[in-house]
């Protein structure tokens, strides 16, 4: 079955002041239809920049390089004017800080009028209708449809973003740390949302997070990023069970958890992305490093049947 | 040398503590408003809590945004004034003591932000910010430029900051996230206090480096005997390296106690709500979770009776039902299509009803009172159990219909099981 | 560039022009940001009724039409170069201020200033180690920019006769102003040379504040990241 989007050899540099900062380097994924990715990592791993690259957001004079396909175009490849009916209609996005994507002198309720109307030939009547339903289906009394953003609390904003975010009824769902400023508790009912949504809208999604917690909750594959690089990509019983990367096992044993005993960490810190390491870019953190891992790029290999590891060693880990 | 002989306090014992501790905010709104009402809204971020601190121990303040935690963090610190209630340092009061006074006594109690980013003094080099204060308690003044500088290079090594030679000069925009935390924790440490409030330390930082610097202020305690507040959300990280937590909710501590007693069994619901809601990274144990409905409500005008009482799963008639929770519930019914449509018809628009205290009314415009008081008994009859049974009467009063709640019982503190709870279930 | 009416060189009395303008606009901005920088630190800082006095009274000043007031000073206090300069300075120094206040009331709210009351400092040793180096980096524009406008506020008091003494020479304003009379006869060298220099020095120092203004910007935006 054709994956839904198929990233190819995706590089991704931005533009600065000291030169061209490599940001992702030559990421291959797949994303098929109906699941539920998450792509983890930390400072620096290029994963926002995945998200943004798909979305066409990026910062002009940045430079992308491979192919993203998706629904049969070449997203690197599609103009700014071709992306406007994609975006929101089969490909949306959901941020951390739900206040970007809300204007603060529109009530909400003609935010969802406005983006249906922009995408669909429906009547502002007709919008309201939807709106109200969406908004209904997100705990919003109809009382507070002629709200400012501003006027409801963190999680009813973000509840509100992702109303607006499927309303159309995207294809694809990409959220960009959806929960990283919310309260644990209000972050389980965005989850449960999310959850939710893909059953009943046998929706994709691709969630971006540094979160390992709901990266289990929640996804059915994980990709490990790191460096801009992509290192490891399985199942999400497999990465977190018996995780192949060197790096993705210091990771998951560095997340403190309710039964943490010890405290474990990685040496050293990420790599500066202007002048990344040779070979394998984990390699001056890593506790297993041989020389090889300086001169060689690791592969990524599949290892297991699904389980994709970039790691020369990787046969070891199994 | 020996840094334990410079310790300001002197004596072994150090205990801080904190009396019914209130920190309210005027709220800041625009100057017409100010002429046109007379209230003056007040933002209740921390209401009457007490605790003590021993030396040397961990002591956790757990909460959710709005549950008072930071502010109650740098009022200890007196970064912020209280406006009742009592701070002890060894057995002396601290709470509005001048500035002057209270100087010297900074030396003992000192603070780290989150942001590693913004709590480093952009200007100054990593050198000059940890020099700083002691120049500000004119410790430079008896010591040789070359005396103060070992001070300050002994204590980069001991937080891991090297090569510290080349640190020294550097400026914070040079240094990455965990080195400038590290940076901060070197600035408060060289005073040598006997307390450290840590506020989210960690949360800023990446997973994979966190439990370096929690590493690093576990050994502090251990070498120094040093005392900290431990300011976060994170319970697991609580629950690792905390000795004594406390978890609050809007203004108030909950629960109290040892740590390994509240997570081995937590007794409030919003203790235990909490440990359900934390997301485990191991997908085999994936549950379903029972959830408190809503999320924490404004500080300005908090629930009557206990604060949790409109999202507690376990409430009871007597928690704290008002005004507020009927017409919660009256707009909970609107998102229902069926009911909003006969709601509508029969008790008006929601925006007609108003919530005053324990009463929600509707002022009558020549409608059937009767018709509208039986079909409210009939929709209580529909509502949760614990908030129909909290119901005194439902009636007209003063060309009102009135739907109006019992008084709450009040809430105090027991000591259950090892541990002190505010939560009616146990009293 | 001609002679003027008696006979003096235009080319040279516009070019001494420029060392007139440039002394009255130093002495009235340096003033001005002597004054309004550390008033808006303090005021912004402290706070309290201090501060609503201060804002009160710089508010009022800076009601006040430019010139207007300038004209009305240089009318009390009389003439001269630093007379005039003073003139000026009254009216900059509102605007000094209230850069100044308004940055350092951002600034005051930062963690690191926070640390540093923590660590027992004194609100002068915040003041000026703290808060009036990140405060600091709005000046220069803010300089260049108020420079540029002086030297209009000069020539025009000049060429309201409210300016220097006759026997200095070089004073574009009141060289505008004489030469008026003369333009009906075919004279125009006379008006328009110094009337350029105005208009140059001042596009001049406008184009030195933006370009200060985008240069130091990055450099903050770098420092907080």
């Amino acid at each position: 079955m054709e994956p839904l989007l198929k990233a190819e050899k995706v590089s991704v540099s931005y533009r600065t002041r000291r030169g061209y900062l490599g940001a992702l380097d030559g990421i291959d994924l797949d994303l098929v239809n109906g699941e539920t990715l998450g792509i983890v990592g930390e400072t620096g791993c290029g994963k926002s920049t995945f998200g943004k690259a798909v979305l066409g957001i990026l910062p002009s004079k940045t430079r992308v390089q491979g192919r993203i396909v998706f629904h049969g175009r070449d997203l690197v490849r599609t103009s700014e004017s071709e992306f406007r009916s994609i975006r929101g209609k089969d490909i949306a996005l959901i941020f951390q800080d739900p206040m970007t994507r809300l204007n603060p002198l529109m009530r909400i309720e003609d935010h969802f009028v406005e983006e249906m109307t922009a995408h669909e030939a429906i009547s502002p009547s007709e919008a309201r209708k939807r709106a109200g339903d969406a908004l209904r289906s997100m705990g919003i009394p109809e009382s507070r449809f002629r709200n400012y953003p501003h006027e409801f609390s963190g999680g009813m904003r973000q509840r509100i973003m992702i109303a607006m975010a499927i309303v159309l009824q995207p294809s694809l769902l990409i959220a960009d740390e959806p929960t990283t400023s919310l309260d644990v508790i209000t972050e389980a009912h965005i989850l449960e949302i999310l959850e939710d949504l893909k059953r009943a809208h046998k929706m994709t999604l691709l969630l971006i997070t540094h979160n390992l917690g709901i990266v289990a909750e929640v996804c059915d594959r994980v990709a490990v990023f790191y460096a801009g690089k992509l290192v490891e990509l399985g199942s999400v019983d497999d990465i977190f069970a018996r995780p192949i990367h060197p790096y993705t096992q210091g990771l998951l044993a560095s997340v403190i958890h309710l039964d943490s005993h010890e405290l474990k960490s990685i040496e050293g810190f990420p790599p500066d992305l202007l002048m990344p390491p040779s070979g394998c870019r984990f390699h001056p953190r890593c506790p297993y490093s041989q020389q090889v891992c300086h001169e060689t790029v690791p592969p990524l290999v599949e290892f297991k049947p699904g389980h994709f590891a970039a790691c020369l060693f990787g046969e070891q880990f199994l | 040398m020996t840094m334990r002989t410079e310790s300001p306090s002197g004596t072994d014992a150090f205990e801080v503590s904190v009396n019914d501790l209130q920190v309210h905010f005027p709220v800041k709104k625009p100057f017409i408003q100010n002429i046109f009402s007379r209230d003056r809204p007040v933002v209740h971020a921390v209401d009457s809590v007490s605790f003590r601190i021993k030396k040397g121990e961990i002591f956790g303040l757990v909460g959710e945004s709005g549950s008072g935690k930071t502010t109650l963090g740098k009022a200890i610190v007196r970064l912020v004034e209280p406006t009742a209630g009592r701070i002890m340092l060894n057995g002396e009061e601290i709470t509005h003591l001048s500035e002057p006074k209270l100087r010297p006594l900074r030396r003992q109690m000192q603070i780290i932000f989150q942001d590693p980013h913004a709590s480093l003094n952009p200007a100054m080099t990593i050198g000059q910010a940890i020099t700083h204060p002691l120049k500000i308690h004119g410790i430079t003044k008896t010591k040789t430029r070359d005396e103060v500088k070992s001070i300050v290079l002994q204590v980069m090594r001991e937080v891991g900051l090297s090569p510290e030679d080349q640190l020294y000069s550097k400026y914070p925009s040079d240094l990455s996230g965990g080195q400038k935390q590290r940076v901060a924790i070197a600035r408060a440490l060289v005073l040598r206090p006997m307390l450290i409030v840590a506020d989210e330390p960690v949360a800023m930082l990446d997973m994979s480096i966190r439990a370096k610097v929690l590493q690093l202020l576990l050994d502090l305690r251990s070498k120094y005997d040093l005392a900290f507040v431990f300011i976060t959300h994170d319970l697991a990280t609580a629950k690792f390296l905390c000795d004594r937590i406390a978890i609050m909710y809007l203004g108030r501590i909950v629960e109290i106690g040892p740590s390994k007693n509240i997570f081995t069994d937590p007794k409030h619901p919003y203790t235990k709500a909490l440990l359900q809601a934390i997301p485990i990274p191991d997908p085999r144990r994936r549950t379903a979770k029972i959830l408190p409905k809503g999320e924490v409500p404004d500080a300005v005008n908090p629930p009557a009776g206990c604060r949790f009482h409109p999202r507690c799963l376990s409430v009871l008639p007597t928690c704290g039902w008002e005004g507020r929770d009927f017409i919660d519930y009256l707009e909970g019914r609107r998102l229902v299509p069926r009911h909003a449509e006969q709601d509508e018809q029969i008790l008006g628009p929601l925006e007609k009803w108003s919530a005053r205290g324990l009463r929600a009314e509707w002022k009558i415009e020549g409608q059937d009172t009767g018709a509208i008081i039986v079909y409210l008994k009939d929709i209580l009859r529909d509502a949760n159990l614990q908030m129909t049974r909290a119901v005194q009467t439902v009636s007209v009063k003063d060309d009102h219909v009135v739907v109006e709640f019992q008084k709450p019982d009040v809430l105090l503190q027991k000591d259950v099981d090892g541990r002190t709870v505010e939560c009616l279930l146990y009293q | 560039m001609g002679t003027d009416s008696a006979g003096r060189d235009v080319l040279s009395r516009a070019l001494w022009g420029a060392r007139t303008s440039l002394e009255i606009m130093a002495i009235g901005v340096i003033i001005a940001l002597a004054v309004g920088f550390p008033t808006g630190l303090l005021s912004g800082y402290i706070g309290g009724r201090i501060d609503r006095l201060l804002v009160l009274i710089m508010d009022s000043v800076y009601a006040f039409p430019g010139l207007l007031l300038a004209a009305i000073i240089a009318a009390v206090i009389g003439k001269g170069v630093f007379n005039i300069g003073v003139a000026i300075t009254v009216i900059y120094i509102p605007l000094y201020f209230r850069v100044t206040r308004n940055q350092t009331l951002s600034v005051r709210e930062e963690p690191f200033v926070e640390a540093a009351r923590s660590l027992g400092a004194r609100p002068y040793t915040i003041m000026v180690s703290y808060i009036a180096h990140s405060v600091v980096i709005a000046i220069p524009a803010i300089f260049s920019l108020s420079a540029a406008d002086a030297i209009l506020t000069a020539a025009g008091l000049s060429y309201l006769g409210l300016g220097l003494q006759i026997d200095i020479p070089g004073d574009w304003g009141r060289d505008l102003s004489d030469a008026q009379s003369f333009l009906g006869d075919g004279i125009w060298w006379t008006s328009f040379f110094p009337g350029l220099m105005i208009i140059l020095l001042t596009v001049g120092l406008s184009f030195l504040g933006e370009g200060l203004n985008d240069m130091l910007n990055p450099l903050l935006k770098r420092e907080r990241s």
